[in-house]
């Protein structure tokens, strides 16, 4: 995982675009990360995103269909690929190797 | 329904957003923004969703969703950009003749221009550097007498310690001495350095850098000697070892060296290898404490803030009560001049400050813009008649929709390509020729000393000589309309044919001017050399007059004498053209109370005609051991005097009473700008006093002398290295920058006429492609080849022609000019534009020949069977 590094928000975004499944349309995913995060993010950052992300392989994209609400324009509908979910296994193993060799939190705090 | 439905989002960001976005993305993106407004509506209401819509979108422009670069127009652009270039570089390929004319032509005018630009930079950079290069000013004199104004650098002795001390705005002064050679020994090494006197303000006032010791103590006390990196090198090995070292001036004085400096940039001081106190100087020379006298320079330097224009005018009568030759018919005002710009403005014309190097400056200067223009308008005339050619390529171009835009831009980028070759070369050939350039024009002029900036000046002038050269091809060829150039009827008249012909006129009178003028400089410059000057300056020989020589000069002169080859020997302060004192303290019988005539003075000894080889034409030579003050008089003198009868009549010159001995033909002893005034000649024998002997000697065997006059000179005096010099060389070095200005001006005049040949050329190899059928069919019909020939050679020649007759006249009236600087001087030799002009109109026909005889004798099959 050296060269396709995924950046925090990426991560983030990546997760929200699986949880979501097949409504991985970019309004969706920036409601799900708004509502998880409690945080305003605005349509650029969440399709930078998913952009960058597309670029490396992680995702892949189709149109989806068209709504009123959306202007009679087509959704994007997001899909990540088996070397995305690999990668977020790998980082949340990662994670979780620091984790067990952190010497506990609170104790050694207070 | 919901009231969304009726609500939308403000329609101008996304105008905006569909130039910037990336297409690709703008649905989606279009529809997320669309439905994240109606959500925030529904959340905050409309106004604020419309505020974070608006800023939301702002919020899109991240490199990721942007076009790249601004945009897929632009993307296109460097597609068309990279277009250009390769159209052009296999354009340059294809026409290789044409290109290589092309390049040439402006590369030459490139490196012209560009060692003119060197050379006026470094011109204008003399000088510039010293640190206190605004607040230096250099005094000079005006002197009002017989209804004349004479002005002059030259200053009383002690001027610059009583203005000093006169006047608070005068922070620092010194005064400084034309160079002068003076023998230095250390241990067993002799040698002779130039160098200078100055006052302990010096070092203060302008910079130096020091090697060693520093400028508060280069020259503090009248023991210190402050010397140059070489001369410390040539007598130590390096500055560390000479700092604190000994040196023996004049075989008597010893000074200590308290300093090395180096020097930082031109000037005009010129090279100094030494500088002394001025106590030094003056003692030499009991003169200096005479205010009458008039030799050294002053510097000064105003204190912060003073306006020079205010205080110009307190010292302009200061010397009145300090000279007591000062009365109505006789004053001398003081003036100052800023020092940066002395080096160029160095001229006096009836007491004001008129010009000097500023005009080569100026001459160059503009030699460099006709050149570079000569060869822009070659580049355009190449350019717009090879585009021909390529006159069904804009055809296509314009069907397939090419605007006029992309065609001058091509164009513009051909023409560009062009001169960044031309350039490239001419800074190669720069770089190659700059030696023998510092050479010529005695410059040290090195691309490693020039500032960063000068090379983005290069760079800019070459690509904005590609623009203006490509600017008229680009837009004659982009304007044409593609359905005459199917139709072909530009073939019969082409493009601005006039434009042309006027470019060549143009280009073939400056050469015609280029070329004449190069004829009159040298038959002036050959009229100076070869003129009878009236004293003969061939095989007379100065050699210095100093130590144990002058002590015994008489045994030098009766051993001297007695060498097969030595004719006379007078001692004097030097060779006939070093003669420049002058004074009005001349009394002679019948003198007007007020009569201020000026008389050039010079004292010698025995001898003195006979070795100027002057032509006595009443009286006698002068005699050695007389005890009497006798003088010779020129011709000129003698008429200023208004003496009938002048031999025997008494004379005084500074209270010397004696009498007139001899009258001498007038012979020239300055440079030919000037004429002859009056000269007096004393007799004296005060020979340490002198400094210098003439030698003349026999014109055989002039090596054996030199070398038996060394020997002599080394037994007599063992301290001082022989040294000497031909006055023919002197003479020389007189019209050195009149040498340097022709020699340039030849070269640049070949560079012209080759550079205008190389159009003429390029333009009849284009005629001759664009007649090749007439050619043919006229062969077909049995026309001869010099008819064909003539037929070719006879527009240009009559373009030819008239350059002659528009470029004459304006030669006329620069030489006339030039020539006016001259007291002596040619008459306006008209053989010289029956010569130049043959010279233009033979290397065009030898241009034009050498094109047409190959078109003439080109087989009409070859041309006429493709129809």
């Amino acid at each position: 995982m050296k060269k396709n590094r995924l950046g925090e928000f990426q991560e983030l975004i990546l997760m929200a675009v699986i949880v979501l499944q097949e409504e991985a349309y970019g309004n969706e995913i920036q409601r799900e990360l708004e509502e998880r995060l409690d945080e305003r993010i605005s349509v650029g950052a969440v399709q930078t995103g998913l952009k960058r992300m597309e670029e490396k392989g992680f995702l892949t994209s189709e149109w989806g269909e068209a709504t009123q609400r959306r202007g009679g324009k087509r959704k994007r509908i997001y899909t990540a690929t088996p070397y995305a979910q690999q990668v977020l296994q790998e980082m949340k193993d990662v994670r979780a190797s620091f984790w067990e060799a952190m010497p506990r939190l609170g104790t050694s705090s207070a | 329904m919901k009231k969304t439905d009726f609500i939308s989002p403000p329609r101008w960001p996304l105008r905006f957003l569909q130039h910037v976005l990336k297409s690709d993305y703008l649905e989606e993106l279009e529809g997320d923004m669309e439905e994240r407004f109606l959500d925030n509506v529904d959340r905050y209401g409309t106004k604020k969703a419309r505020a974070h819509y608006i800023w939301g979108s702002l919020k899109l422009l991240r490199p990721t969703l942007m076009k790249k670069m601004g945009g897929d127009v632009q993307l296109n652009q460097y597609g068309m950009f990279r277009h250009h270039l390769k159209i052009s570089w296999r354009s340059i390929l294809k026409n290789k003749a044409f290109s290589v004319l092309n390049i040439l032509g402006l590369a030459s005018g490139l490196l012209c221009s560009l060692l003119i630009f060197l050379w006026v930079w470094d011109e204008l950079a003399t000088d510039r550097y010293h640190e206190n290069a605004g607040k230096l000013y250099s005094v000079y004199e005006r002197a009002f007498y017989n209804g004349q104004v004479d002005g002059y650098y030259n200053t009383p002795a002690h001027l610059y310690s009583e203005l000093k001390h006169k006047f608070p705005e005068v922070e620092k002064a010194s005064p400084a001495v034309w160079p002068l050679v003076r023998t230095f020994a250390s241990g067993s090494k002799i040698f002779k350095q130039t160098g200078n006197y100055v006052g302990p303000d010096y070092f203060s006032m302008f910079s130096y850098k020091f090697i060693e010791g520093n400028a508060a103590n280069a020259i503090a006390d009248p023991k210190d000697i402050a010397i140059s990196m070489s001369m410390a090198q040539s007598f130590f090995g390096s500055a560390q070892n000479a700092i604190g070292k000994v040196l023996t001036y004049e075989n008597e004085n010893q000074f200590q060296v308290s300093a090395v400096y180096e020097e930082v940039g031109p000037s005009t001081m010129e090279d100094n290898d030494f500088f002394l106190h001025w106590s030094i100087y003056c003692k030499e020379n009991s003169w200096t404490d005479n205010w009458t006298n008039n030799s050294p320079n002053t510097f000064i330097q105003l204190a912060d803030e003073v306006d020079a224009a205010a205080f110009e005018p307190k010292i302009k009568n200061f010397l009145e009560g300090y000279n007591p030759n000062i009365d109505e018919n006789f004053n001398i005002e003081l003036y100052i001049q800023p020092y940066v710009e002395r080096y160029l403005h160095s001229h006096f014309e009836n007491g004001h400050i008129s010009g000097g190097r500023i005009e080569n400056v100026r001459i160059f200067g503009l030699i460099a813009f006709f050149i570079l223009l000569i060869a822009c308008i070659n580049f355009m005339n190449l350019a717009s008649a090879g585009s021909l050619r390529r006159v069904k390529e804009i055809g296509v171009r314009k069907v397939f929709g090419a605007k006029k835009t992309s065609l001058v831009y091509q164009f513009l980028a051909e023409a560009v390509l062009l001169s960044l070759i031309s350039a490239i070369l001419a800074l190669a050939i720069l770089i190659m020729v700059l030696p023998q350039f510092n050479q010529l024009a005695g410059k040290n002029i090195s691309l490693a000393n020039l500032p960063r900036y000068s090379y983005f000046w290069i760079l800019a002038i070459s690509v904005l000589t590609g623009l203006m050269a490509g600017s008229y091809p680009a837009f004659m060829l982009s304007s044409f309309r593609s359905l005459d150039i199917f139709r072909k009827k530009l073939r019969s008249g082409f493009g601005l044919r006039w434009v042309r012909q006027v470019l060549v006129v143009f280009q073939f009178s400056l050469s015609v001017v280029l070329i004449c003028g190069m004829l009159i400089i040298s038959k002036q410059i050959d009229y100076i050399q070869n003129k009878n000057l009236g004293f003969d300056r061939t095989n007379l020989l100065t050699i210095q007059l100093e130590g144990d020589l002058a002590k015994q000069y008489e045994v030098f002169k009766n051993r001297a004498l007695k060498l097969p080859g030595v004719v006379s020997l007078s001692a004097t302060t030097g060779s006939p053209l070093q003669i420049g004192s002058s004074t009005f303290n001349v009394i002679w019988q019948g003198k007007e109370v007020n009569d201020r005539t000026s008389f050039v003075n010079v004292p010698a000894s025995g001898d003195v005609v006979k070795t100027w080889g002057c032509e006595l034409v009443d009286g006698r030579d002068f005699k050695d051991s007389r005890k009497n003050f006798e003088y010779i008089l020129n011709e000129t003198a003698v008429e200023a005097m208004g003496l009938e009868d002048p031999i025997g009549k008494p004379l005084s010159q500074w209270g010397m009473d004696g009498m007139i001995v001899g009258v001498i033909k007038d012979f020239h002893f300055e440079t030919m700008r000037a004429s002859i005034e009056p000269l007096v000649i004393r007799y004296a024998s005060d020979y340490t006093q002198l400094g210098n002997v003439l030698v003349r000697i026999n014109p055989m065997n002039v090596r054996q002398t030199v070398t038996a006059l060394e020997s002599l000179h080394t037994e007599l005096n063992p301290a001082f290295p022989f040294q000497y010099n031909f006055t023919d060389s002197q003479y020389d070095q007189l019209y050195e920058s009149e040498n340097m200005f022709f020699k340039l001006s030849q070269y640049f005049s070949i560079l012209a006429i080759f550079i205008s040949c190389l159009g003429l050329f390029g333009l009849v190899l284009f005629m001759a492609q664009q007649k090749v059928k007439e050619i043919g069919i006229r062969k077909v019909l049995g026309a001869s080849q010099v008819g064909i020939t003539a037929l070719l050679a006879k527009d240009f020649l009559k373009l030819v022609t008239l350059a002659i007759v528009i470029g004459s006249p304006v030669i006329w009236y620069l030489m006339s000019e030039w020539l006016g600087n001259y007291e002596y001087r040619i008459n306006m030799p008209w053989s010289a534009f029956g010569i130049a002009a043959l010279i233009t109109a033979g290397v065009a026909l030898l241009t034009l020949s050498f094109q047409s005889i190959k078109a003439a004798n080109a087989n009409p099959v070859d041309s006429l069977r493709n129809e």
